[in-house]
């Protein structure tokens, strides 16, 4: 991967995918076999659960989400949910 | 003598008939069973309604025996008809319960409204739309808001929403959930 600010070149779709759970590439432009992926917003990881975060009855837990990205393909703009 | 054998007759049938009833309001609670049971449903009925996304989809109405008198009448008058027609087969295939041919063939969009066009429509949920070179699966239609919900009638009108897609890049597999052209934004 080149280190840039603001264009990023990843080598392959699994460092692609773990590139979209760090919130600090949010608004980045990733490159991928020729196609341009705009973090739009990242994903977060399922955990079973934070431990001793909160009472039994209202204990805290985390939603897992998949990444949203966008893709410009010539003049059309697509938002991306599941990469995979 | 005989008053007392009619008291001890008339106290151990007062006994009797209350042990009964009182059995009967115990294990035998119809309408408790009745109600848990259409709780139930209707439970069960919401949780399918939120899978599947049904939104406010109206179930057809059941079929009368009115429906069933009118269809045959219908059929009474057009089967003669259909009999002496050169292309009847078309229609007694239908008559014949036999499924109905869809042609999953690709379906190609020229332009960026048609695309969306062929995306709206519940027809083509499943199949492949091509365009600007690139292979679409639709996942979903999409449905376009009409901006009136303020009367009853108008409640089952089924809330706006993007169609999705799939496609294949390479070894990438995309659910596309929204798509813009940016010479038209």
């Amino acid at each position: 991967m080149e280190l840039n600010d603001s264009v990023l070149v990843v080598s392959s779709k699994e460092e692609l995918i773990a590139q979209g759970y760090n919130h600090m590439n949010i608004g980045k432009e990733f490159i991928y076999s020729g196609k341009s992926f705009i973090l739009k917003q990242p994903g977060i990881r399922a955990y079973s659960g934070i431990p001793l975060a909160g009472y039994a009855g209202v204990r805290a837990t985390i939603t897992p989400r998949t990444p949203k990205w966008t893709l410009k393909i010539d003049d059309l703009i697509m938002e991306i949910s599941i990469l995979a | 003598m005989f008053k007392y054998l009619l008291i001890w007759f008339l106290a151990n049938y007062s006994y009797e008939n209350m042990n009964d009833t009182y059995k009967s309001y115990k294990h035998e609670n119809p309408i408790r069973e009745m109600s848990e049971f259409i709780q139930h449903q209707q439970y069960r009925e919401d949780q399918l309604r939120k899978q599947c996304n049904l939104q406010f989809y109206k179930i057809d109405p059941q079929r009368t025996t009115y429906d069933d008198i009118y269809d045959y009448m219908i059929e009474t008058i057009k089967f003669p008809k259909l009999l002496l027609s050169d292309k009847s087969y078309k229609t007694l295939i239908h008559k014949l319960n036999y499924k109905q041919v869809v042609y999953m063939d690709k379906l190609v969009a020229e332009t960026f409204e048609s695309f969306m066009n062929l995306s709206h429509n519940s027809v083509n949920v499943g199949r492949e739309i091509e365009f600007e070179g690139v292979n679409y699966i639709l996942l979903q239609n999409g449905y376009r808001g009409r901006g009136i919900y303020n009367y009853a009638n108008q409640m089952d009108t089924p809330l706006p929403r993007n169609p999705e897609w799939t496609i294949k890049l390479g070894n990438l597999s995309l659910t596309v959930t929204d798509i813009k052209n940016s010479n038209s934004i």
